[in-house]
């Protein structure tokens, strides 16, 4: 016995394959408005930034990158970008791993406290902040060290999310119970088998937590001012006298924010 | 002297109690399976065993040495988890060194050492693979010999097989068990698969609610179940309700399907006339008589009606009413054409296959090698 071919295809055929290209152009032109709507000002501002009475000059790119102040406000923004990534990342892991291990009921109020951070303006924390620290023994306003243990507490849900999800892939308790029965040591399976397992989340979470602090701008504001001026606030401060110098500025935190993103992509690609 | 010793160990989580004062002695190199449905407690007895789960009372001797409160990490046991648990960035190799690396053998020491376990898990050849390359029956042989390679004092495997499918579960079973012996490892092995405890235990013990419900040899297990629940839960297995009357058991009988004399002849047994009991007959220790069929003296006769038919395979498992109860009847294959439903048939059992036991509410109590922990009187 044979099957014959089927000679027409069926009555909603035809349907089908008018809605396809329909519903791709449709995706196509969100992307574009997408992308239209994220270089447009780029765009300007590399205009504004190269424009020349002769046509197109990297006059102010130079000027900006022989500035010695510039590598000042930048080694700043890095010293504590670099700090707060160690310390939330450490408080982060270390807790979750011990709570998944011991107290995972726990973890649904773990999960409310590091969303506060979403809730609380960063005006309002910073204005506690100083209201806290301004006399002894605690007057550690104006020092990075204010700045960043604010900056712990605000990145806390980007570090907690990704460090979370890792751990959530990972079957931490069943893998921390195979290398105990192996004779290891608590610390000795945390960096030997837990660390490896979740670095996907830790080197994610660490990124979002720097690209956070990189353009931060209101709490480095209240907390510090102009005795640790950070990144962002030098942006400001040239953008009142010398505004094309802070447009280069500007630019410059936008590549340092897309290559933290795009790391991100590379070290999450295909894991968790 | 036992190489093992539970003695009268708890474990309660708030008011929920675990494990009941479970008792048991096991000999070096034994092979004993903990055999029971969820929750029956026979997971938590393994952890306990290897340091996860802190007991609630009692204590676990090895050797003679009280390890009741010594770290997980110092007891020396090598356990087997039913989710492999592979550490997913090492190789198979790196996998079994790690626990060589920790006792601090060399990097010569640790190659050898790993070279044998592949070999004896089957898998020379295969070190540098990762987990994720590798079929699950793979991962849980490396597994074992991730255990194994640290020549740990005790086996611990939890479920090893469930998570494996039915071909490969077999073949593992067996590779499991030829390694025991080859080790001559002590081992204790958790499943609430009945056929997997009984084809490689040395000793099975049937635990239910917290409690050991009975310990013997498969055999004794199968063949003679001294509880209602290891009788059903060990095998297919019918229990008729009567009453002993002198060496014999009265059963209800039913108008439309009797039973010739209301009685059954069974195993003998030491038990009070007018108890009330349990008679427990295998459905293939049943047979269907055919007309022409020379019946011996110490049968019990019964005739019934055709209800419904299981195909299983070798067998086609028959419901018959009988009296006020069902039997389950085991026809091979070849003979169960003949037999439909809504016919009546005549059945035959030898006396010699039907246990008795006496209905009696549960009693705590311990279990020790090779002794049944409940005499039926």
């Amino acid at each position: 016995m044979t099957i014959a071919p089927l000679t027409s295809p069926p009555a909603h055929a035809p349907a089908q394959t008018a809605d396809r290209p329909k519903k791709g152009t449709w995706r196509l032109v969100l992307i574009a408005a997408l992308l239209i709507y994220i270089f447009i000002p780029i765009v300007g501002l590399l205009r504004f930034s190269t424009r020349a009475a002769n046509g197109i000059s990297f006059q102010f790119y130079r000027d900006a990158f022989a500035d010695p102040s510039f590598y000042s406000f930048l080694g700043n923004s890095l010293f504590a970008g670099l700090w707060t990534i160690a310390i939330t990342l450490t408080l982060t892991t270390f807790t979750l791993y011990w709570a998944y291990l011991k107290a995972r009921w726990l973890l649904p109020l773990m999960e409310m406290l590091s969303l506060l951070p979403f809730v609380v303006p960063a005006v309002t924390l910073g204005i506690g902040l100083i209201q806290v620290f301004t006399t002894p023994p605690l007057a550690l306003t104006g020092t990075p060290q204010l700045l960043i243990g604010a900056y712990a507490i605000v990145t806390l849900p980007f570090a907690y999310r990704a460090v979370e999800n890792s751990l959530q892939g990972a079957n931490v308790l069943t893998l921390t119970e195979a290398a105990e029965s192996l004779g290891a040591s608590w610390w000795r399976i945390f960096i030997e088998i837990i660390l490896p397992c979740v670095w996907s989340g830790v080197i994610s979470g660490g990124l979002l937590v720097f690209s956070f602090v990189f353009g931060e701008f209101t709490l480095a504001l209240f907390l510090v001012g102009s005795s640790y001026q950070t990144f962002p606030l030098y942006i400001q401060q040239l953008y009142s006298y010398q505004p094309q110098y802070s447009v280069v500025m500007s630019l410059l935190s936008f590549v340092a924010t897309w290559l933290a993103a795009w790391l991100l992509v590379v070290f999450t690609r295909g894991k968790n | 002297m036992s190489y093992l010793e539970l003695v009268h160990l708890f474990k309660s989580y708030g008011s929920v109690m675990a494990v009941q004062d479970v008792n048991l002695q096991i000999p070096a190199g034994e092979f004993i399976s903990l055999l029971g449905p969820s929750g029956c407690g026979k997971t938590t007895i393994l952890r306990m065993i290897a340091g996860f789960e802190k007991t609630t009372g009692g204590s676990i001797l090895l050797e003679g040495q009280d390890i009741t409160h010594i770290p997980a990490n110092r007891r020396d046991m090598g356990m087997v988890f039913q989710s492999y648990s592979l550490f997913p960035h090492m190789t198979a190799g790196q996998n079994i060194a790690f626990g060589l690396r920790v006792k601090r053998l060399s990097h010569g020491q640790q190659r050898i050492r790993v070279h044998e376990m592949l070999e004896l898990v089957g898998l020379s050849g295969m070190g540098d693979r990762y987990p994720h390359q590798m079929s699950g029956g793979q991962q849980q042989r490396v597994a074992l010999a991730r255990a194994l390679a640290i020549s740990p004092r005790l086996l611990l495997l939890d479920e090893p097989l469930s998570a494996l499918d039915a071909k490969v579960r077999l073949q593992l079973r067996n590779e499991i068990r030829r390694i025991q012996q080859q080790l001559d490892i002590t081992t204790l092995f958790v499943t609430h698969d009945q056929e997997e405890a009984l084809s490689i235990s040395d000793r099975v013990v049937v635990m239910s609610q917290g409690r050991i419900d009975q310990a013997g040899t498969p055999e004794e297990i199968y063949l003679t179940p001294s509880t209602a629940f290891t009788a059903s839960f060990i095998g297919a297995m019918n229990q008729i309700p009567g009453v002993w009357e002198g060496e014999q058991v009265r059963v209800s009988a039913h108008p439309n399907t009797q039973i010739p004399d209301e009685f059954l002849r069974t195993q003998t047994m030491e038990i009070s006339n007018g108890t009330n009991v349990l008679v427990l007959v295998r459905p293939e220790s049943i047979t269907v008589l055919r007309p022409e069929d020379s019946i011996p003296a110490d049968y019990n006769l019964l005739s019934g009606l055709v209800t419904s038919r299981i195909f299983l395979g070798s067998v086609v498992r028959l419901s018959v009413l009988v009296g006020e109860f069902y039997l389950n009847v085991d026809v091979p294959t070849a003979q169960a054409e003949q037999f439909t439903s809504g016919q009546v048939v005549q059945l035959g059992f030898p006396a010699d296959q039907c246990r008795v036991l006496a209905i009696a509410p549960a009693a705590p109590q311990s279990a020790l090698p090779h002794k049944q922990v409940r005499s039926v009187v």
